[in-house]
């Protein structure tokens, strides 16, 4: 899979956790782009795009995705590695 | 130690720290450490400017950043007798302005870069001179005087200030001490709340006072992560936390070295005894203790020390325990009665850490204290709304609230304000907010509109957005043609909690 294949399931995935069905991702996207990126719908959203691409994120990893950009990244080297 | 509380358990430690270890770290803020030189610096140069300038209010407001300015900005403004009003930037700024009006406030410090407030009432504390550091003299105040106002969810969608006095926190400071917990200056110590919310204040407080070090959480990460990483790598060893941030770690708890964490305080939230049995195993060194408190009553007024081995519980809810030093509570019936041991009723709160009542709002003052005799003593008690009963032994098990409050991580809303905001929206259209646990466990709200088409779903959150904060806004809607109603022609809230299921 590549980087906008992974995009465009995340958009998915973005458009039902954050409620937004026109939301468009762009890699700088942060918390202060999205305005129901909260603690829980991160969870939610966390646990759909385990979900989805079948991997689980280290909390570790967790704590350096602040945005679209690295979450896309964070997928492409698990589901790469 | 006198009357004056507040200058021994607060002021007089803080300061000392400031002079006799001022090359120990006192804060992390972003990853960066500040020393108590440091802290003394900012303190004394805020001071100054607040001395220079002439305000017959002694309520300030301060923009509840996370940054060093903001954390000496409170004890710059105790310093000079008076009271500090945090404002959220980050809610909307209607509320805020809500809030100034309130209280009538007549300056601002603000460490932002770009203020959101009115430009003539605020003074950037990023832009004051802190190279020396200045006076750091105590001043004695009245004990009366106010140490902060803090404003929480009101029912008729104006929010209500509950003030604290110097008092209040003196006496706090004493009732916390009393419970066992020890703080030393090699301490770690979380401050993971809002300031907007009281928890903050054991906080910072419980830290500065031993000369330990406070490490906050900045408002731009998400806060579960945030914390975890905190306690792993900074190896903190001692933080209140709400229940349901825990239970956001748990999935992780077993990649997360807790052993460092000494003391653990749950609070703000119901306290569930699986979640506890979990974290014990994890963080295996440390001591849990469950603290309940409504902000009326200073942070904290009762704890219950959890054991390794069986804890008491309600339903899954482990008990809020005994009152503390400087707290009287009753469990009364509806005509004020104490009633039996074992039997359920309302928790009523007295002493020296209750507050002086709601910042100009005689009604609701008059609704929520009332005097009575207890032991030959009269007492104002406050009604916290909280149904609980108490075992033989003393401990107090909660049993639910009696009106339409629920918490969400941690801030105590009135459904009723929620309701408000929207039926102003809809322009009369019937709405019921209603609390319900997630598949998670954590509490979201949903709203439920008495008109099944014509209303534009994004309007209305975006309205709603514009007037109260992030956590008060449904996640979950319902347009309903007509609501159906119980035996006393009251909307069936039953009935609706079932489509949640």
């Amino acid at each position: 899979m590549n980087r906008s294949e992974i995009k465009e399931q995340l958009t998915v995935i973005f458009r039902t956790v954050f409620e937004d069905p026109k939301l468009d991702l762009r890699d700088s996207m942060t918390k202060n782009d999205i305005e129901m990126w909260d603690s829980l719908t991160y969870l939610m959203m966390i646990a759909a795009v385990e979900k989805q691409f079948k991997f689980k994120f280290k909390l570790l990893e967790l704590g350096n995705l602040e945005s679209v950009g690295d979450i896309i990244n964070a997928i492409d080297s698990k589901i790469s590695s | 130690m006198g009357n004056d509380l507040f200058n021994e358990l607060v002021i007089k430690p803080v300061i000392s720290a400031v002079v006799t270890c001022s090359e120990k770290n006192a804060f992390c803020i972003h990853g960066r450490y500040y020393t108590y030189g440091d802290f003394g610096r900012y303190i004394s140069n805020i001071r100054h400017t607040i001395q220079t300038v002439k305000d017959t209010n002694s309520c300030w407001g301060l923009v509840a950043n996370d940054d060093i300015e903001t954390y000496a900005s409170i004890f710059a403004l105790w310093l000079e007798g008076k009271a500090y009003v945090p404002l959220n930037q980050n809610h909307p700024l209607d509320r805020c302005k809500n809030i100034i009006e309130q209280v009538e406030i007549k300056h601002i410090l603000d460490s932002s870069i770009q203020t959101k407030f009115e430009q003539e009432k605020v003074l950037l504390s990023h832009t004051f001179d802190y190279s020396k550091t200045r006076d750091l003299q105590l001043s004695i105040y009245p004990t009366e005087s106010l140490a902060y106002i803090l404003f929480t969810s009101g029912s008729t969608g104006e929010p209500k200030g509950v003030t604290i006095s110097r008092y209040n926190v003196g006496a706090f400071m004493q009732s916390f001490w009393l419970t066992g917990i020890n703080i030393v200056s090699e301490d770690r110590c979380l401050q993971c709340f809002d300031l907007t919310f009281d928890v903050s204040v054991q906080s910072y407080l419980v830290a500065l006072t031993k000369g330990a070090c406070v490490y906050t959480v900045p408002t731009n990460q998400v806060k579960y992560i945030y914390v975890a990483n905190l306690i792993h790598n900074e190896r903190i060893t001692f933080g209140a936390m709400a229940p349901s941030m825990l239970r956001y770690m748990q999935p992780y708890f077993d990649e997360i070295d807790a052993s460092s964490m000494k003391t653990t305080i749950l609070t703000a939230e119901a306290c569930p005894v699986s979640l506890m049995q979990e974290w014990f195993k994890y963080a295996s060194n440390t001591e849990i203790f469950d603290f309940y408190g409504p902000t009326e009553a200073t942070i904290y007024c009762t704890s219950y020390k959890l054991n390794r081995i069986s804890n008491k519980s309600l339903n899954g809810i482990i008990s809020i325990g005994r009152p503390l030093a400087n707290v009287q509570a009753i469990i009364v019936d509806e005509k004020l009665n104490c009633v039996p041991t074992g039997e359920k009723g309302e928790l009523c709160i007295a002493g020296s850490q209750v507050t002086p009542g709601y910042w100009k709002n005689s009604l609701k003052n008059k609704d929520s204290f009332f005097i009575k005799e207890i032991n030959g003593v009269k007492m104002r008690f406050y009604h916290t709304g909280d149904v609980c009963y108490c075992e033989e032994d003393g401990n107090i098990m909660y049993a639910g609230r009696m009106d339409y409050q629920v918490k969400i991580q941690g801030y105590r809303i009135e459904l009723s304000e929620i309701e408000f905001h929207a039926r102003e929206f809809l322009q009369g259209v019937n709405a019921i907010a209603l609390a319900f646990e997630n598949e998670l466990n954590l509490t979201e709200i949903a709203l439920f509109v008495e008109q099944e088409k014509g209303v534009n779903k994004e309007d209305l959150i975006q309205y709603l957005r514009d007037k109260m904060p992030a956590y008060m806004i449904p996640s979950k809607f319902f347009f309903l043609s007509i609501f159906a109603l119980n035996s006393n022609d009251k909307v069936d809230r039953i009935q609706l909690q079932k489509m949640l299921k």
